[in-house]
C-alpha cells in the first residue's frame, strides 16, 4: 500500500515536471533526443553542417518561446522523421517496432508453459512423495512392492 | 520440448536474416544512378514535393513534354556553392527554349538557409524540398548531382556527379532532347 502511494505522488510530481520541460524545453534537452539526418548521431555528438543548423534552428525557437513539441513538429516537417531518430513505421522499418513486441509475447508464453509445466511436476512429486510416505517405503521399495502384487494378481 | 524450442529459435532467426537479406538485396533507391552511370536509359522515379522558393508543390508528372534538369543541392554543401551560379546560368540559357525545365531538389535542409542560399545566388528556377527519401530513389550519393530527365520521362545519361559545368549541362540536355524515347 506504502509502495502504491509513493509511486502515485511521483507520478504526481513527474507529470507537471514533464510538462514544464516540454514548455520551456532547454537547448541540450532537445540536442540529446534529436538527430542529425545526415551523420545519425544525437545532435549533442554531431558537428556536422546540418547539426550545426539544427542547433541554431533550436536556439532561435526556445528564445521566441517555442514548446519541446513544436521545435521537434517544425524540424520533423523540414528535414523528414529521420530527425527523431526512431525507425519508420513501415516496410522493413516496422520490425523494429513489431519485435519487441513479438519478444513481450512469445516470452509470456515461454514463462507461462514454463510455469504450467514445473507446477505440473512438483505436484507429481508431492502425491507421490505423499504415497510413499503413506506405507512408510521409499519409491523404489513401493515400486517394487507394486510388481509384487501385480504378479499376484496376474 | 527443448528441442522443439530450438528449432524454433533457429527458424525464426534463420527468416531474419533472410529478410534482412531480401531487403538489402531488393532495396529501393540505389539502382537508377547505377544504370544511369552504366549508360542505360531509365525510367525517372516519380515525386510530388513542396516547393522551397515559393508556395505549393511540384511534380515531375506536370513537366512531362519537357526536359527536366534535375539538380540535387544542399545549402551547406561548399560545392553546392561553386555551383549554384553555373546551374542558374545554364537555366538562363535554356528557359527561352520552352522546351527545357531546370528543378532544383534541395536535400535534407532547413527552410532558413536554403531561402537564403536562393536569393545569394538569385536563383530564378523552382526549388523543391526533401528530406532524403528522393535521394534514395534515384541513388544520389553526394552533393551536387545532376540527371537529366527526357520529355517523356526518362533519365538520359549523363548522370553528373559533383558540380556541373556548362559544358556537361548543355550536353546533358542535348542528349535528353534527342534521345530516342522522346
Amino acid at each position: 500500500m506504502r509502495f502504491v502511494a509513493v509511486a502515485f505522488a511521483a507520478l504526481m510530481l513527474a507529470v507537471p515536471a514533464a510538462l514544464a520541460s516540454n514548455q520551456h524545453p532547454s537547448q541540450s534537452e532537445l540536442e540529446a533526443v534529436l538527430v542529425c539526418p545526415e551523420c545519425h548521431l544525437p545532435l549533442d555528438e554531431s558537428s556536422s553542417p546540418i547539426a550545426q543548423q539544427m542547433k541554431a534552428f533550436i536556439r532561435r525557437r526556445i528564445a521566441e518561446g517555442a514548446t519541446g513539441t513544436q521545435i521537434k513538429n517544425e524540424l520533423v516537417a523540414q528535414l523528414g522523421p529521420a530527425v527523431l531518430g526512431v525507425p519508420g513505421k513501415h516496410g522493413f522499418d516496422l520490425l523494429a517496432w513489431l519485435m519487441p513486441l513479438a519478444g513481450i509475447g512469445v516470452g509470456g508464453v515461454l514463462i507461462g508453459v514454463g510455469a504450467w509445466t514445473w507446477t505440473r511436476r512438483s505436484s507429481d512429486e508431492a502425491s507421490e512423495e505423499a504415497e510413499s510416505a503413506d506405507s512408510g517405503l521409499d519409491p523404489e521399495q513401493n515400486r517394487r512392492v507394486d510388481e509384487e502384487l501385480a504378479r499376484f494378481d496376474a | 520440448m527443448r528441442r522443439v524450442g530450438q528449432i524454433v529459435a533457429v527458424a525464426v532467426v534463420g527468416s531474419l536474416l533472410a529478410l534482412l537479406v531480401w531487403q538489402v538485396a531488393h532495396g529501393k533507391g540505389s539502382q537508377v544512378a547505377v544504370e544511369v552511370d552504366n549508360g542505360n536509359i531509365v525510367q525517372a522515379p516519380l515525386w510530388t514535393r513542396n516547393r522551397v522558393d515559393t508556395s505549393g508543390t511540384m511534380s515531375l508528372a506536370s513537366l512531362r513534354g519537357k526536359v527536366v534538369v534535375l539538380n540535387f543541392w544542399q545549402s551547406y554543401c561548399p560545392p553546392c556553392t561553386k555551383e549554384a551560379p553555373v546551374i542558374e546560368a545554364g537555366w538562363e540559357r535554356w528557359r527561352k527554349s520552352g522546351k527545357v525545365v531546370f528543378v532544383g531538389v534541395d536535400v535534407q535542409d532547413l527552410h532558413g538557409p536554403a531561402m537564403k542560399f536562393i536569393r545569394r545566388f538569385h536563383i530564378s528556377y523552382p526549388i523543391v524540398s526533401d528530406s532524403g527519401s528522393l535521394v534514395g530513389h534515384y541513388g544520389v550519393t553526394g552533393y551536387p548531382e545532376t540527371f537529366f530527365v527526357d520529355p517523356k520521362g526518362f533519365i538520359v545519361p549523363p548522370h553528373i556527379i559533383g558540380e556541373a559545368t556548362a559544358k556537361t549541362l548543355d550536353e546533358g540536355i542535348k542528349r535528353a532532347l534527342t534521345n530516342p524515347s522522346a
